[in-house]
């Protein structure tokens, strides 16, 4: 069944681009890529890939093109299609490889404009380092375009989150961060229990304050994470000079990445022993989870008009077990010190009984030796 | 086609330009372009790493499922859903006086049994020990009320009486690993008569240390909201916290890194073993979780002499059987200082530090851990029994 859902996918690539050329062209290690045994392989999306990078290497901005959105949907396909030939156990790892090396493959194409323009420095009649300032300094720019709201797929700080995820899972504060406000308050009025009386609202009203201001705190967040990724390209920008300076160089894409991921770490490590992003932090993971509470809260309502069985009662439950508990076990406790005692004073008695019989013993004896 | 490209042109003012870089050196139009990338080359490179992602992703899926803690062990002893563990002899019982493996009750003790050739616990019945280790389970709702004092005065104290009785010994020794050395240290505190040696690996003692950037990360966190909203603190939750204290290397590098290394089965294997074991992460017992917070990471109480655990004060300074102290030099979790504020806070005359070349897990996993780690635990407590 899985084996058919990805040639299904390969049929299916195979139909829009328009026959597949040798891919192994653009194999520099050697392996052969048509190795039909590897279920992972897809000759038509490595096809797409190789057109998109031709796109990209033969026009400046390529890697907006028209190619790059084909081979994004492809590779989506083709992620779609071979998933399910994963253990489920791997999967996660699975996610995460793909999705931060979707993320190095953003960023390079970012940086492929950069390269290419230095690379012709001396024929422009242009220093490298103003090349490279000049590309870093729009990069930054795009930082601050995705803080002022531009949501677009192939904005810097998108490549640049994809490739390293430094912000908290939605999933860990309800899932509902993702919402806009309206969703948000959809959500919570369709639930039967809200009605119109005031505690009830009051409560849905808080709860929207508390959405409210968790995503004020998690845009701050982020905002906080654009400077720090502003700084990381200003510290890349330095490294890179130094590195002119002492005759180092950087000999491929890889590289160049593992420099820049560097840089971010060292400008995050840095701020991280910062009080302010303490504060920050501790602030936004408290509200939160305060927000989580009252979600919860708002909820139990609604399980107690249905008259199930909710957190609260759970609790209740669960602190009268507690308590049982810790009193079993404190019997237990005193059973077993009991029965230690018990156990001593039976040996005592043994003792004792031993001891009597002895002198018994030597009572007799000493009478019959008198006898005798 | 290897491109190389020195700039020459010399500028009119003095060879430099009118640009200054971000520390302040001006740069010199001299200065050589490092970048030594044709960029015709760069698709080819990109693909390049696609194909091995592809080849990879069949090396992994291929592994099957990943084996860990290989070595063979006995339940025995069970109470609620912790389980204490003997492990079998693997040579001939030097030493008659068993050690009890006190690991944390973030991630699973499996760490210190990883796979055959990364075992501290082979490491150790290699040298004649008898080894035990307290598995604290996967906690769940029914367990949100677990405080530290049933923890430590509860689920461990009747698991050293299991091996006490079992020995028909007073005392045994202890070794905790990271909060496990922390629970095992106030254990110790409290119940020395217990206790014959204790050894503590990578164990926090001191929360509020400059590096220490977990602590950094917690100490502003309204814990009792997290708890109250939560009960358990999920494991993902913890997952996040840790990966964050490096997340350009830990979320984003490293899996970018492995696409080089997955042509080997083994090495991919070996990726995947620690992927499993950072990621299998049980929830946190809330209260607990409440009291390892505010007392440690939060008030860092331990250093301070206050620690409350079950109505009782724990004062390190009661601590007066020898103590190994062991930690990792560039540990990221709990740093090195963390660790050695120990020192000046025990009663003991009896006391050993050692330090490890590298980071938190390497001290349990590298190659080199395991020529030296056991040895010196062994030799130690074998000097003290």
């Amino acid at each position: 069944m899985d084996f058919d859902l990805f040639a299904n996918f390969a049929r299916l690539t195979r139909s829009f681009s328009g026959g597949c050329n040798d891919s192994r062209q653009y194999d520099p290690i050697g392996g052969n890529l048509e190795d039909n045994t590897n279920p992972f392989f897809s000759p038509e999306w490595l096809e797409l890939q190789r057109r998109y990078l031709e796109s990209f290497t033969a026009k400046p901005g390529g890697h907006d093109s028209p190619e790059r959105e084909e081979w994004q949907r492809a590779l989506d396909q083709w992620w779609a299609s071979v998933r399910p030939l994963i253990p489920e156990e791997s999967k996660p790892v699975f996610d995460s490889i793909l999705g931060r090396s979707r993320g190095f493959y953003s960023l390079s194409t970012q940086f492929s404009e950069m390269l290419r323009e230095i690379a012709g420095a001396a024929d422009a009649g242009e220093e490298w380092q103003s090349i490279l300032h000049r590309h870093i300094k729009r990069m930054k720019t795009r930082f601050d375009e995705s803080a002022g709201g531009d949501n677009s797929p192939t904005s810097f700080s998108d490549a640049w989150e994809q490739a390293f995820v430094p912000i908290p899972p939605d999933e860990l504060f309800g899932g509902q961060l993702g919402d806009d406000l309206q969703q948000f308050n959809d959500r919570l009025l369709s639930l039967p229990g809200i009605g119109p009386f005031r505690e009830e609202y009051e409560k849905v009203r808080e709860s929207m304050r508390l959405w409210q201001a968790g995503q004020e705190k998690c845009r701050e967040y982020r905002d906080v994470l654009s400077r720090l990724g502003k700084e990381a390209l200003d510290r890349l920008e330095e490294k890179i000079l130094q590195m002119g300076r002492k005759n180092r160089s950087i000999n491929s894409l890889r590289e160049f990445y593992d420099i820049w991921s560097e840089s971010n770490e060292e400008v995050f490590s840095k701020y991280v022993e910062s009080e302010e992003y303490s504060i920050l932090y501790g602030e936004m993971i408290s509200l939160l989870m305060e927000f989580r509470g009252q979600s919860r809260a708002v909820l139990q309502d609604f399980y107690k008009q249905l008259d199930i069985p909710a957190g609260r009662e759970m609790k209740n439950i669960l602190d009268s077990q507690q308590v049982l508990q810790d009193a079993l076990r404190h019997n237990e406790k005193e059973q077993q010190e009991l029965r230690s005692t018990i156990e001593d004073l039976r040996r005592e008695l043994k003792q004792l009984r031993d001891d009597m019989d002895a002198l018994g013993d030597e009572d007799k004896g000493s009478r019959r030796g008198k006898r005798s | 086609m290897i491109w190389m490209h020195w700039v020459t042109k010399i500028k009119d003012r003095a060879g430099e330009s009118d640009h200054d870089d971000n520390d302040g050196t001006p740069w010199k139009i001299t200065d050589m372009n490092p970048f030594n990338i044709d960029p015709e080359s760069i698709p080819a490179e990109i693909h390049a790493y696609y194909s091995r992602l592809v080849r990879g992703f069949d090396t992994l899926s291929g592994l099957g499922d990943i084996e860990v803690g290989p070595t063979p062990k006995d339940a025995v002893y069970s109470e609620d859903k912790i389980v204490l563990y003997r492990y079998r002899a693997r040579a001939e019982v030097l030493n008659p006086v068993p050690i009890l493996i006190v690991y944390a009750l973030v991630n699973r003790p499996y760490m210190a049994d990883l796979e055959e050739g990364r075992s501290l616990i082979r490491g150790l019945l290699d040298r004649g020990l008898d080894v035990y280790l307290i598995d604290w389970g996967y906690p769940d709702e029914s367990d949100c009320h677990l405080s530290l004092n049933d923890y430590i005065n509860g689920y461990l104290d009747r698991c050293v009486d299991v091996i006490l009785a079992a020995h028909d010994l007073d005392r045994i020794n202890v070794l905790g690993i990271c909060q496990g050395g922390t629970f095992s240290l106030c254990y110790t505190a409290l119940h020395q008569a217990k206790v014959k040696n204790l050894i503590t690996t990578v164990t926090p003692v001191d929360f509020h240390t400059r590096h220490d950037l977990l602590s950094h990360l917690v100490r502003h966190v309204d814990v009792d909201q997290c708890v109250d909203s939560m009960g358990n603190i999920p494991g993902e939750f913890l997952n996040w916290l840790f990966l964050m204290l490096k997340p350009f290397r830990l979320m984003g590098k490293k899996y970018v890194d492995l696409v080089d290394i997955l042509d080997d089965p083994d090495q991919a294997a070996n990726f995947l073993r620690m992927e499993k074991w950072i990621f299998d992460s049980p929830d946190q017992a809330g209260e607990a979780f409440r009291d390892f917070v505010k007392q440690f990471y939060q008030e860092n109480r331990l250093v301070k002499g206050s620690i409350e655990i079950g109505g009782k004060t724990v004062d390190l300074e009661q601590i007066t059987i020898p103590v190994m102290n062991i930690f990792a030099r560039d540990d990221h979790i709990v740093p090195s200082d963390a660790s050695k504020a120990l020192a000046g806070c025990l009663g003991t005359e009896d006391y050993t530090e050692l330090e490890f070349p590298g980071g938190h897990i390497g001290l349990y996993v590298s190659a080199r851990s395991q020529q030296l780690l056991p040895p010196a635990i062994a030799d130690w407590i074998e000097a003290r029994t």
